[in-house]
Parts: C-alpha cells; sequence; structure tokens
C-alpha cells in the first residue's frame, strides 16, 4: 500500500511539475512587480512583457548554487531564456534536458535536450526567483525572439558540456546570449571557470573542459529589470537572499572543497544542512549582515582543533 | 498522463544509477577533522 501512495504521489508531483496542474494567482506570490512604467506587448498579470525580453532565474535548488559558483565572477542567476508573445501569451524559450536512464559515466552523457518552449506560467512555477529585463536600447527585440523562435524549430540541441566555443548545440544561458546578440546586442565575454581543484575533478568526470562559461548576470549588463517575481521571498528578501549566495562565492576559494556547501545522497546533489539554514536564515536580516550571518551560521560548527576558521571581518 | 508516467520513470531510473567516481565523492566530503564543514578566511 505505501508504494502504491508513494507511486500516487510521484505521479501527482509529476503533473504538478510538468505544469498541467498550475494556475497562476498573483495574490499567492509574495512578490509579483512590474518595475517598469512603459507599456508592455502584453500585460501579464500586471507586468509589461514584450516578445524578446531576458528571463532569468534562479530556482534554489542545489545545482542551480552550483552555476552561481561555478565562475570566478558571481551571477545570482543560473537560468536563462528569452520570452516571445505569441496569440496573447507568454512563453519562454529556454535550452532544457533531461536525465535519461543510465548504467555508467557521467550524467552529462546521459542529458539530451533541446530549445524548448514554456509558458511563462510553467517557467515561473519552477523557480524560486524569476527577473525579466529589458534589453539595452537599440536591441532589436523582435529579432532577438525570431532567433530564438528559429532555434525551437530546427531542433537545436541542448549542450550538457557547457562549450561556448561550438554554438552548434547551445546551453541555456549561450542560446539566451546568441539570441540578444541577433537582435544587435554585443557578445558577451565568458566568465572564466574557477582555478578550483576540487570543483575541476568534478568537471572533468562531467566532460566540463570549457575554460569559460556565459552567466546569466553577464547578460543583465545594461539591461533594465523590468519585473520581479517571487512565491516565497519579498523583494527585500530576494535581495538578502541573493547578497547571501554572493557571500558563499566570495568564501568558496580555490582551496575550498565541494563538500563544504555539497553533500551526495540517493536524491543527488544536496546542500549541507548549515548552508542551507544559512540561506533560509538570510532572507530575515539585511542583505548587508550577510557576511555576519555566515559567520554565525557557517562557523558555528567550528571545533577547536580544525583549521578552518571563521571568517575575519576585521 | 502518459507524459506524468513517462517523468516518473525517468525520475525513478535515474534516481539511483548515479555511482560517482571515488575522487568525485571524496571532493563532495567534508573537510576538517570531525567530518564537519567549515569555511575558512579567504
Amino acid at each position: 500500500m505505501t508504494a502504491v501512495l508513494r507511486a500516487l504521489a510521484l505521479v501527482f508531483a509529476a503533473v504538478w511539475l510538468s505544469g498541467c496542474a498550475t494556475t497562476l494567482i498573483p495574490s499567492a506570490y509574495r512578490t509579483f512587480d512590474a518595475e517598469s512604467a512603459s507599456e508592455g506587448e502584453l500585460d501579464f498579470h500586471g507586468l509589461p512583457l514584450q516578445s524578446g525580453q531576458l528571463v532569468v532565474s534562479d530556482s534554489g535548488d542545489p545545482d542551480s548554487l552550483l552555476m552561481s559558483m561555478l565562475g570566478e565572477e558571481y551571477t545570482s542567476y543560473g537560468h536563462a531564456g528569452i520570452l516571445s508573445i505569441e496569440a496573447g501569451k507568454a512563453y519562454v524559450y529556454e535550452g532544457y534536458a533531461l536525465l535519461w536512464p543510465f548504467l555508467g559515466g557521467p550524467p552529462t552523457d546521459a542529458m539530451h535536450g533541446s530549445i524548448r518552449r514554456v509558458t511563462l506560467q510553467q517557467y515561473i512555477g519552477r523557480q524560486r526567483v524569476t527577473a525579466i529585463f529589458d534589453p539595452a536600447p537599440g536591441v532589436d527585440k523582435a529579432a532577438v525572439a525570431a532567433f530564438a523562435r528559429a532555434r525551437h524549430e530546427d531542433g537545436t540541441e541542448f549542450d550538457p558540456y557547457f562549450d561556448w566555443r561550438d554554438h552548434t548545440r547551445l546551453y541555456c544561458t549561450e542560446f539566451a546570449a546568441l539570441a540578444l546578440h541577433a537582435g544587435g546586442r554585443s557578445l558577451p565575454t565568458p566568465v572564466r571557470v574557477r582555478d578550483n581543484a576540487s570543483l575541476r575533478t568534478a568537471l572533468d568526470w562531467l566532460k566540463v573542459q570549457a575554460p569559460a562559461i556565459v552567466t546569466a548576470g553577464s547578460l543583465t549588463d545594461g539591461a533594465e529589470r523590468v519585473a520581479l517575481i517571487s512565491r516565497r521571498l519579498t523583494a527585500r528578501e530576494v535581495e538578502a537572499y541573493f547578497a547571501a549566495k554572493r557571500e558563499l562565492h566570495r568564501r568558496f576559494t580555490d582551496d575550498q572543497k565541494l563538500g563544504n556547501i555539497w553533500s551526495w545522497s540517493w536524491r543527488g546533489l544536496q546542500l549541507r544542512p548549515q548552508i542551507e539554514a544559512f540561506l533560509e536564515a538570510s532572507s530575515l536580516w539585511p542583505h548587508e549582515t550577510a557576511a555576519e550571518l555566515a559567520d554565525d551560521w557557517l562557523g558555528a560548527f567550528e571545533r577547536p582543533d580544525s583549521r578552518w576558521g571563521k571568517l575575519d571581518t576585521g | 498522463m502518459s507524459r506524468a508516467i513517462l517523468i516518473v520513470f525517468l525520475l525513478a531510473m535515474s534516481s539511483g544509477c548515479i555511482n560517482l567516481p571515488r575522487e568525485v565523492a571524496s571532493e563532495l566530503e567534508p573537510v576538517g577533522h570531525h567530518r564537519q564543514d567549515h569555511f575558512h578566511k579567504p
């Protein structure tokens, strides 16, 4: 009976995740803010949306935090897509892959996906924080959206190895960067992957050899944020949460181990309990206190014989 | 519903299949004595 109930719960979860059973109710979100006075092509529950706008997000998952920590420069958002208004409905085009069953080798070899189209509602439902940006003035948004639709229609594959040098397959931010470039934005300078030995061990296993990656943060430079959305966090809490992530990035220096932040279980990559607690607690405090808060939360497990000490804030 | 079943199948199949190589598993262990997690001074 337990197995049946568990299977039913999984089916329900899968239906919910696939977007079949969701209804977006803005009042259920703690942040659903329009941040631009300009009118959009579509009024999406009060948000002024236009085709060709950039959508970036943070899912709050452990692997999303990994994306924020991967580059030498911090980025708040780990995922990106391109907005397109079609027949009065808002869609997001994004690079996305599923992990298929496999018996050996790294999971990147078993990831298969493409540039897909989902409704903005479905996209938002998967994320802890979503932000929508108007590209810099001068960018042809119609051309941006046209590029996105074309890559969806021609079946461009997802690139699980995050290789910016090869555009035949695209990862999410690479796809968004090229779409913006099609509209006239200059290509971003990829951010160098951190020279961290622990990270390199994992990336070698995953066959990710790219020396640099395009981050979502590099795509928002010069762009204007027009909307911020979060179900759980207020706008102030989003700021504090991102400050906490930035503090983690600052502390994850080249001699740190992945195991200080993540662990591995049958559920896959997990956050260490104190990291999760730190990120949860961060939203309770002003964003300026992230460093102090990190000392309190991450130093609480310190022992005198440990060679790992608290941050010297003096 | 068939899509949902497919997703469940994929989740079930993939979740138990990832065996980390020893060197990667080692990097996902915490550092220091007593297997505790610490950040040091950057």
